[in-house]
């Protein structure tokens, strides 16, 4: 489905792995490399650009920031980075910030990528290593020994 | 990796964005997650991340993944030529009580591709036939890969380098007329000119590069 706006701007719809359509400018949805080449393999003259990976909640928000992002080159980049400092806020808490990245890769929005990366990565930092796991589930696959074989060598960094 | 809510993927764009410090630490979350934090593969993942210096020691580190003649210019900013700034890796390696005592004649540090490492060069031991030494603490002047430093072998003036990747020296050719263009009231074009010989790209900062032929009096017996 190739619509058209009065100002001559090609709109391309998207849909979301839930079946939520989401029309955009073309020149937004080629912010992710993935549907900018779905674009130019044709992909999207008949219907809409299905995302099986993406659910319609974070398509939204990768919308969002691909909105901002194609439409302020001319901008100040301190106010572009005080836009991204609130967007990764307002995405609240680990799990959304997890899902947006496994878009951001999904849809190869380099930028999106590093800023929730870094987001994620700040948010860790600080953090011992069974609250990293319980953060995402991961298992402790050290036996005992092991495990105290890695803690000595890296001793100097829980001090 | 294998998780089933945080593919492999997403792990290694985040941990590339840690400071050294949570990456020691977390190398006790998982067994996958400690060997992909030891792995060269995330070396230069992070490498490639790592966000607008912050310390010399960074620029270096990234500068030298992407061009070597850059590197020189860092190194050059950070040894002030009285007190070349020693670069320090955190390894497990404990220091033995001789170390503390060894006088290093020179030092030079740069990238060896094949082990794919940052390697630091300290001679203590310049042989029998080495009549001039580099200064204590001497830069060698890298390119090409390889620390270079000037000396005076039986009279001659020689050009040695030290390939890191065989952990070898060995001779440069000399161009001719350097024997004098080396001696002490050696003019600073003809230094640049020897230079050039050695760096035909020219991609080398002359005045950085003159760095590593510090000290031009010392050359003589």
């Amino acid at each position: 489905m190739s619509i058209t706006t009065e100002n001559n701007e090609k709109m391309i719809t998207l849909m979301s792995s839930d079946g939520e359509e989401f029309v955009v400018e073309e020149a937004v949805a080629a912010q992710s490399q993935t549907i900018k080449h779905l674009i130019e393999d044709g992909c999207s003259t008949e219907g809409s650009i299905p995302l099986p990976n993406v659910t319609g909640r974070v398509l939204s928000e990768v919308i969002q920031y691909c909105k901002k992002h194609s439409s302020s080159d001319d901008k100040e980049e301190k106010e572009l980075e005080a836009w991204d400092a609130e967007f990764v806020k307002a995405a609240d808490d680990h799990v959304a910030l997890t899902d947006l990245m496994m878009a951001a890769n999904f849809l190869d929005i380099k930028g999106l990528l590093d800023l929730v990366a870094q987001t994620l990565a700040n948010m860790i930092t600080g953090k011992s290593p069974e609250e990293v796991r319980r953060m995402w589930n991961i298992k402790n696959d050290f036996t005992p020994e092991e495990a105290e074989k890695v803690r000595k060598e890296n001793q100097w960094a829980f001090e | 990796m294998a998780n089933s809510t945080l593919p492999s993927v997403i792990v290694e764009e985040i941990l590339a964005m840690l400071p050294n410090k949570s990456i020691h630490r977390f190398r006790q979350v998982s067994k996958s997650w400690s060997s992909f934090l030891v792995s060269s593969e995330f070396q230069k993942l992070r490498t490639n991340k790592s966000t607008p210096a912050e310390t010399n020691l960074q620029k270096i580190l990234q500068c030298s993944a992407v061009n070597d003649g850059y590197v020189i210019e860092s190194i050059g900013c950070l040894g002030d030529g009285e007190d070349p700034v020693r670069l320090q890796f955190p390894t497990d390696k404990k220091l033995g009580e001789n170390d503390h005592d060894r006088r290093i004649c020179a030092c030079g540090f740069g990238y060896d591709s094949v082990a794919d490492d940052y390697k630091e060069v300290e001679t203590t031991d310049p042989g029998k036939d080495l009549e001039y030494v580099p200064e204590e603490h001497e830069l060698g002047l890298l390119f090409n890969g390889a620390p270079h430093w000037q000396v005076l072998i039986v009279g001659k003036t020689k050009i040695i380098a030290f390939d890191l990747a065989k952990e070898k020296f060995y001779d440069v050719p000399v161009p001719l007329r350097t024997d004098s263009a080396l001696e002490n009231n050696v003019r600073r074009s003809e230094r640049e000119s020897m230079l050039k010989s050695l760096d035909p790209k020219g991609s080398m900062d002359k005045s950085r590069a003159i760095l590593g032929f510090s000290n031009p009096k010392r050359t003589s017996t």
